[in-house]
């Protein structure tokens, strides 16, 4: 179950960035698929995390987004695990939440997502299965 | 991530496989020192190296799983290079490129302290390179811009004293003491030959080197120009010479000038599209255009073909004129005699550039404009 968001939740420095977004998924997706639950499950709830559990964080609330699709795509070199992962596309809207810019090793254009409401489950749809080409 | 235990080791930890469905991840971890790390960091040896390179006993292969009740549990194997799978490894193309600072950060307090102990003006150059992701700046660069900074130190000196040379200003030089991150910043000293150094000349020399990068930063045309017209050329051309090299790297400048005995710091900064386009302002300005009259002059060179002429002003000094002439002006200078005892008069064109990169002359050209004999007298054009 999604939880609110602690205090200071979204961080002041996040703000409405309307724009489409990728975001990276399980394996068992295909190209056309739509993202479930699953594919949405927090970093406090991802076990394999830094903030697994670790609530009243608010790093641990906000969703892993990429702004550039090239990003994704350039992570398969470095790892082959994201061989076959799925990558679903997102339109985020100005009342959908507040993003923060969260550049990583992967990419400048990674953020982090606190959505609006706080358990909202984005709709979005499979785009690509990475290490299969892009559809 | 950096070791808790021993401060320069660090560990690269790479995510290679996962099982989704039956929750483990399994990672490599490689310890490293903190010079491969940085290395790796910044993209100067391929992500791939990490790995198949990684020293016997160095490298692990760590897979973390689940209990029922949700605890985490790492199995942890030593690996050897040669025994990892090719699915694990990263592709041959694959380099990080993050920002790294590879040697002692610069920070402001230092130089105000060594200022201090060492009775001298101390100064820091901030720059950069746009594609360095350590700290670095080409050789090249690096050594015009000192030499720049240098002459623009001495020639400032100079001004500050009426262009008196003194022992004080004749051997002023700058000295490069250390060298340290930010983006890369270069430390630097005053040398000077006296027992005290004279602030009374360094303080006005780094007023006018902060004042001009001040200019540079507010990207006014109008302002840079009337901050290098209160110069000498030599100056102007230090000046230019500073920017050049920092505009063909991509690189602004910061200034940071800590005058012996003051304790204070002073920076100014531009960023590099200001540096960028004050270069391109210098070098594309127009040159001053003015009009010597030589009332009475003797015609010592003349060669038609390359239409050249030398012109030796009587009345003013022996002033020399050296310079061109239109196909025009040729013709009507086409069967004068050369010689001391050939006298004209003529009108010359001068362009003074605000820089030049001759060393004689001051860049300045000179164009003639008309000559006749001595006793004919010519008007202006």
């Amino acid at each position: 179950m999604t939880r609110p968001f602690p205090d200071n939740c979204p961080p002041p420095e996040a703000a409405p960035k309307p724009g489409r977004y990728f975001r990276l998924g399980r394996k068992d997706l295909a190209v056309g698929a739509a993202t479930t639950s699953e594919s949405w499950l927090r970093p406090y709830e991802t076990r394999s995390g830094k903030y697994y559990k670790k609530h009243d964080e608010p790093e641990a609330h906000g969703l892993s987004v990429f702004g550039d699709l090239e990003d994704i795509r350039s992570s398969l070199a470095f790892s082959n695990w994201f061989a076959g992962k799925s990558v679903a596309e997102v339109n985020i809207g100005e009342e959908d939440g507040h993003l923060r810019n969260t550049p990583t090793a992967q990419g400048q254009s990674h953020h982090d997502w606190w959505t609006n409401p706080y358990d909202l489950v984005p709709v979005a749809t499979v785009i690509e299965v990475l290490g299969k080409g892009p559809s | 991530m950096r070791s808790t235990f021993i401060r320069d080791l660090y560990y690269v930890v790479n995510t290679v496989d996962e099982d989704e469905d039956a929750g483990v991840l399994t990672t490599l971890a490689v310890a490293m020192p903190n010079e491969r790390f940085q290395a790796m960091r910044s993209g100067l040896i391929p992500f791939r190296a990490v790995f198949v390179e990684a020293p016997d006993g160095m490298m692990s292969r760590i897979d973390w799983l689940w209990t029922e009740n949700d605890e985490r549990i790492a199995r942890i194997i030593p690996t050897r290079a040669r025994d990892l799978p090719t699915e694990w490894l990263p592709s041959i193309e694959a380099r990080l490129s993050l920002p790294t600072a590879t040697v002692e950060p610069f920070e402001e307090s230092k130089i105000v302290a060594l200022s201090a102990a060492q009775d001298r003006t101390i100064f820091a150059l901030e720059v950069e390179r746009d594609s360095a992701t350590i700290t670095e700046f080409p050789a090249r660069s690096a050594g015009a811009l000192q030499l720049a900074v240098d002459g623009a130190v001495t020639s400032l000196a100079k001004e500050s004293i009426g262009g008196e040379l003194t022992d004080a200003v004749r051997e002023m030089s700058v000295s490069v003491l250390d060298l340290q991150a930010a983006s890369f910043v270069l430390v630097l000293a005053i040398e000077s030959p006296a027992l005290f150094e004279v602030t009374d000349i360094t303080s006005i020399v780094f007023e006018n080197i902060s004042s001009f990068v001040d200019s540079v930063a507010s990207g006014q045309d109008e302002a840079m120009l009337a901050e290098l017209k209160r110069h000498t050329q030599t100056t102007r051309n230090r000046f230019r010479d500073i920017l050049r090299p920092l505009a063909a790297e991509g690189s602004g400048l910061a200034v940071t000038s800590v005058v012996a005995h003051t304790n204070q710091a002073r920076s100014s900064s531009a960023d590099s599209e200001s540096v960028r386009a004050a270069v391109e302002f210098i070098e594309n300005l127009k040159p001053e255009v003015s009009y010597v009259e030589v009332r009475r002059g003797t015609l010592t060179g003349l060669v038609l073909r390359t239409k050249r002429f030398e012109i030796v002003d009587v009345g003013a000094a022996g002033q020399t004129y050296k310079g061109e002439m239109t196909e025009d002006v040729a013709q009507r200078a086409n069967g004068l005699s050369v010689g001391n005892e050939s006298f004209v008069n003529a009108l010359i064109r001068v362009e003074k550039p605000l820089t030049n990169d001759e060393t004689d002359l001051n860049g300045i050209k000179y164009y003639l404009e008309s000559i006749d004999p001595f006793n004919v007298r010519q008007g202006r054009p």
